[in-house]
């Protein structure tokens, strides 16, 4: 029973605040579906990988790893659950990642047309448009993990998670002003990450 | 920069965004105007802003597919001299299909242009073009031509107007008969290309065409392998529904991966939607390798049930051998669907009752004139044919029988009898009608007006006439089992619908009448799932495995209500066994 939509994660929410035990199995059906859409996000440059990686055990298996992570913890609040599935579907696309660009990764010697399979592991700093390849979403995810707490937790509600800004600001507990100035400082800061590209 | 610089910036920003949000793209040198040292940061903040604006994109649910058309407006519009293009019509994420007119031989015809990027190799692709094209049956889309206009691989097939079995669908799922006449005739054209050692590999209902004279014609035949030079096909989620699980899992694949494929599409044709229950990919693959279809609707047969069942094996060896296997089996257990629920002492009740009447006029009347003989002569012909279950001719034999006696109760419930198992129900409601009019202590025809009502979907009624044979007929066993699957086919019906309380009701109607029956706790327990009465699914699936302990799908449906239940390691040996279970 997968969520569909934002007014469906609301109800959702709404669930697991009344305590009801279904709330647990449908917040982890949304982080399943999260991970795939954001997965066909950092495939979308590569018709290649992303029609493999649509069908082949590597992603089935992450959802896998992903769905044992968060069915093994208690739904202590729903602010918790969100911060620890993203934690989770970050790994997972950081493994996805490396999968395919490590030293045997199976994709290795797949590239798109503009890009050379050589490329893989550069051009981060040259912009922080969205991320056009593998290597520069593997830099953006582990950017993010990397970002202060309260700037990292907006990240992700809102980016991986998918929540709205009113639905983010409710579980946090904060003005929805306050949550769009710790987005903004989000992204100014990944943007800064990102284009010096240090460590 | 000051403390009190940033908290100015981090306001001015949040402004700007409010503006921008609100189609307002106002300077910064605008908003900074009373903090005119700001300006340059602030401007390069909002620069920085738009520049990761697709943070604050949602992520698309099906994100346009990044090749580019292979068709610009610069693409030549006629193709070597000869192909003028007329209409798109049809765009996947392989190809773009046009309807053409071919200048030399002045005919509508079909180009098949695959996108240029999904392409690894332009000659292996016509190598492979060339291979089909040699490939000729009557149920198979020839293929003309193949050829290349610059950079842009092209095929010439035959233009099929009737459109494809995907459109067909989009209407409604066709009659009985036609599904098995498609899909016989898909599965001929199969074996054919299998014994000339091609594979099809992507059958769908998109790629069965239906020719203007009825019959079916699959396009597309092996051309979709070439585009990898691995065999890994470009499964869109449309491709996905009907992928076999050794091709879904990348193992290798033979002919019986179009078996399966074709078999998934037989039960769609059969009941409108394919036989898992999601059509999200993560979940639709997981039903896929599990091997195992959700659910079996009462609207197939035993018979094809066991048919498709074993072709949709997980296993590709326990399925049929070959696509002729597949067809044969399929061709004969596909009486109308009408006589399912009639077993043959049905008939033989038919055949007795005007037999001894028929005997008996003529026997009274064999000095009369020549009518009464007529009467016997036809009725003897229509009998024979009922018995052999030829019921067009037997139902003009009792049409005719009926213009000698127009109110003959017995030849009335027979010819009514006949135009139920000819998909005529309104019909053979109206003969039964009036049969019964005529004779109000003969149970039968009450019983196939029910089964007339049912097949409408006409269910009050339909349970109203059982009801009414049932307290004719006190011992008989066997119409308690059918007001059961009535009950239990409205019950599928409401599942369908999602009324899950309503379909958990009848099904409980259907338990009462046939409590030996595994399958109606097996679907009442589904509907208590639904409803977030997990205990209650438990209890129903639990009784269901107690009555048929071998059987995988109770132990996964099981598995998962225990999963509400947050009995984890339960579950975990429910799901065990139902492997353990598959696996035998």
């Amino acid at each position: 029973m997968p969520v569909g939509s934002d007014t469906q994660l609301q109800g959702l929410i709404d669930l697991a605040r009344t305590g009801d035990p279904r709330a647990k199995s449908l917040l982890l059906d949304h982080a399943c579906e999260r991970l795939l859409k954001l997965t066909r996000k950092m495939f979308q440059g590569y018709p290649g990988l992303r029609r493999w990686e649509a069908t082949d055990d590597v992603f089935q298996n992450s959802l896998v790893r992903l769905h044992r992570a968060l069915a093994e913890v208690d739904l202590e609040s729903v602010r918790h659950f969100f911060n620890l599935a993203a934690l989770q579907i970050r790994r997972e696309l950081l493994d996805l990642k490396k999968r395919h660009f490590g030293p045997e990764g199976v994709g290795v010697h797949h590239h798109t047309d503009h890009q050379p399979a050589d490329d893989a592991g550069g051009s981060l700093s040259r912009k922080a448009d969205e991320p056009e390849d593998l290597s520069m979403w593997g830099e953006f995810h582990d950017r993010v993990g990397r970002l202060p707490d309260e700037q990292r937790e907006v990240v992700n509600l809102l980016f991986y998670e998918g929540l709205t800004q009113e639905e983010a600001s409710a579980i946090l507990g904060i003005s929805t002003r306050t949550l769009k100035r710790r987005w903004q400082e989000a992204k100014l800061q990944l943007h800064e990450e990102l284009c010096d590209g240090s460590g | 920069m000051t403390d009190r610089d940033k908290e100015l910036l981090a306001e001015l920003l949040l402004k700007w965004e409010e503006l921008y949000q609100r189609g307002q793209d106002t300077p910064a040198t605008e908003l900074a105007k009373d903090h005119p040292d700001l300006a340059d940061e602030l401007a390069r903040r909002i620069k920085v802003l738009k520049t990761v604006a697709w943070l604050d994109k949602p992520l698309d649910d099906d994100p346009p597919d990044a090749d580019p058309p292979a068709i610009t407006p610069h693409t030549p519009r006629t193709f070597t001299n000869r192909y003028r293009l007329d209409e798109l019509i049809a765009e996947g994420g392989f190809a773009q299909v046009f309807r053409a007119y071919d200048t030399e031989l002045q005919r509508t015809v079909a180009i098949k242009m695959p996108k240029p990027s999904r392409l690894e190799s332009k000659e292996s692709f016509q190598a492979e073009a060339r291979r089909v094209a040699r490939l000729k049956h009557d149920n198979i889309v020839p293929v003309y031509d193949v050829g290349l206009e610059g950079d842009i691989c092209f095929i010439v097939t035959e233009y099929v107007e009737g459109g494809s079995l995907a459109d067909r669908l989009g209407k409604g799922k066709p009659s009985r008969d036609e599904a098995i006449r498609w899909t016989g005739e898909i599965a001929d054209a199969l074996e054919y290309a299998h014994l000339n050692g091609v594979i099809h590999r992507d059958i769908k209902p998109g790629n069965i065409l239906i020719g203007a004279n009825g019959r079916a014609k699959l396009a597309d035949f092996g051309i979709a392998q070439s585009a990898n030079k691995t065999g890994q096909l470009a499964p869109s989620i449309g491709t996905l529904r009907y992928m076999s699980p050794e091709h879904l899992e990348g193992k290798p694949t033979d002919h019986r991966t179009d078996i399966y494929s074709l078999a998934v599409v037989l039960y769609e044709l059969l009941t409108g939607h394919i036989p898992y229950s999601s059509s999200e990919p993560n979940v639709l693959r997981k039903e896929i390798v599990q091997g195992s279809p959700s659910s079996w609707p009462d609207t197939i047969s035993g018979g094809l049930k066991t048919i498709i069942q074993r072709a949709l094996n997980r296993s590709p060896h326990q399925r049929q051998a070959s696509a002729s296997q597949f067809a044969a089996e399929i061709r004969r257990a596909s009486p109308p669907a009408r006589v399912r629920r009639v077993t043959p002492w049905l008939i033989a009740g038919l055949l007795i009752l005007p037999t001894v009447i028929v005997a008996g006029r003529f026997i009274a009347g064999r000095s009369d004139a020549p009518p009464a003989v007529s009467f016997n002569e036809l009725m003897a012909v229509a009998k024979t044919n009922l018995l052999h279950k030829h019921f067009a001719e037997a139902e003009k034999g009792f049409t005719q029988a009926l213009t000698l006696d127009p109110r003959n109760a017995d030849v009335l419930k027979s010819r009514g009898f006949c135009r139920l198992n000819l998909e005529m129900p309104e019909e053979a409601i109206a003969d039964l009608t009036q049969a019964n009019q005529l004779d109000l202590t003969d149970p039968m025809t009450l019983k196939y007006r029910a089964l007339a009502y049912a097949n409408l979907r006409d269910f009050p009624k339909a349970i109203n006439d059982y009801q009414t044979v049932a307290r004719m007929m006190p011992e008989a066993g066997e119409i308690k089992q059918e007001l059961a699957s009535v009950y239990a086919v409205r019950s599928h019906e409401r599942f369908e619908n999602g009324q899950f309380a309503e379909s958990a009701d009848d099904m409980t109607e259907a338990i009462l009448l046939a409590p030996e029956s595994p399958v109606q706790y097996h679907r009442r327990g589904a509907c208590y799932f639904h409803m977030g009465e997990y205990q209650k699914a438990y209890d129903d699936l639990t009784v269901a495995i107690g009555k048929e302990p071998n059987k995988p799908e109770h132990y996964d449906n099981r598995g998962q209500t225990l999963q509400r239940l947050e009995r984890n390691d339960e579950a975990e040996a429910d799901f065990k066994k139902a492997r353990e279970l598959k696996r035998q």
